[in-house]
């Protein structure tokens, strides 16, 4: 074997070992923090917030993916995109892709109203209790917890919220002109 | 221009929502450590009251755990003023709590039937405090001498007035 070989291969060895190292410092990081209260707390929020997002999750998700394959010029399941809609079958009959994933977008305005509001209650709450308003200054670190919890879960739902939007925009603008 | 406004709200979203969750977690750390650390009292002012004959000190509790003083003492040596003898007060029960990062008053009670303090007259107060981190007994002692500078000048001057007379 050549110098420049076994140099390289030391090489390997030694980033292989790095990113190991990173990803176990991680973990280990991750579990210390989740063995605290608020880590704990942080997790609840997290998962409440996820149960609550889960339809908004999926559903922007899917818009996402079916208009990227839409703009792609890619075939779309008509059966699949009118199930989606929840609009009855004798309403949908006459409609265009476009005007299909326009009213599949609007259906999904109601889960993402629910879950907006809980969000801002759950800030309300966080809020009160960090000004001592609510008379709880032991539980407010907790419900601050719960409440980055949650904003994890929104940050992705405002992710994709946006960029399902800004892809109906494109849409209609092809559309349309 | 649509798609850059989309990415960077969503870039300046994720930067704001990752530093809540990272200052969260540090903050909270940071307040679990910050609160186990025992200060020990800071005397901050002691002032005389001539009618109850007693000496009010100012404490301050600049840790974050509450002291609880135990007992109080103090030594009174009379200045040149005073016509009283030295006498010494000890094992006076208090059970005085200062709460954490804050400032509490502690009267001092002199012996009764002696004379109200006269200038020079020096008082050693010992305070006896315990927290809850740890089973051993602190002590802190304040000397306290009665008359401010201004009298001492003010004597002084009369002093002098009545020398030249």
């Amino acid at each position: 074997m050549s110098v420049q070989g076994m140099i390289q291969w030391l090489l390997v060895i030694l980033l292989a070992s790095a990113l190991f190292l990173a990803f176990t410092g991680m973990f280990i990081s991750t579990l210390l923090i989740t063995f605290s209260a608020e880590g704990l707390a942080f997790i609840f929020g997290f998962l409440g917030a996820l149960v609550f997002a889960n339809k908004l999750l999926f559903g922007y998700g899917g818009f996402v993916i079916t208009a990227e394959a839409f703009l792609a010029n890619k075939e779309i399941d008509r059966k699949k995109l009118v199930r989606n809609t929840k609009e009855p079958e004798e309403r949908t009959q006459n409609l265009s892709i476009p005007s299909l994933l326009m009213l599949w977008l609007q259906g999904l305005d109601y889960y993402r109203y629910a879950y907006y509001g809980l969000f801002t209650l759950m800030l309300i709450l966080m809020l009160l209790s960090k000004f001592n308003l609510l008379g709880a200054l032991i539980i407010g670190n907790y419900l601050e917890g719960a409440f980055w919890g949650a904003s994890v879960v929104t940050f992705f739902v405002f992710t994709l919220e946006i960029t399902a939007k800004y892809l109906m925009d494109k849409i209609i603008k092809e559309v349309v002109l | 221009m649509k798609y850059f406004l989309v990415a960077t709200t969503i870039a300046l979203t994720g930067l704001f929502v990752g530093s809540g969750v990272g200052s969260y977690f540090t903050s909270s750390q940071l307040l679990k450590q910050f609160q186990n650390i025992p200060g020990s009292p800071v005397i901050l002012n002691a002032t005389y009251d001539k009618d109850k004959h007693t000496i009010t000190y100012t404490v301050s509790n600049p840790g974050t755990v509450p002291i609880t003083v135990i007992e109080k003492a103090f030594v009174f040596t009379p200045g040149k003023e005073s016509r009283e003898k030295e006498y010494v007060i000890s094992n006076i029960p208090a059970n005085i709590t200062i709460p954490p990062m804050s400032v509490t008053m502690i009267k001092l009670k002199l012996k009764e039937g002696t004379e109200s303090l006269k200038y020079g007259d020096l008082i050693f107060a010992t305070f006896t405090y315990k927290h809850s981190l740890s089973k051993d007994i602190y002590t802190v002692v304040h000397s306290f001498k009665y008359g401010s500078e201004k009298v001492e000048k003010a004597t002084v001057n009369e002093g002098k007035g009545e020398e030249s007379k």
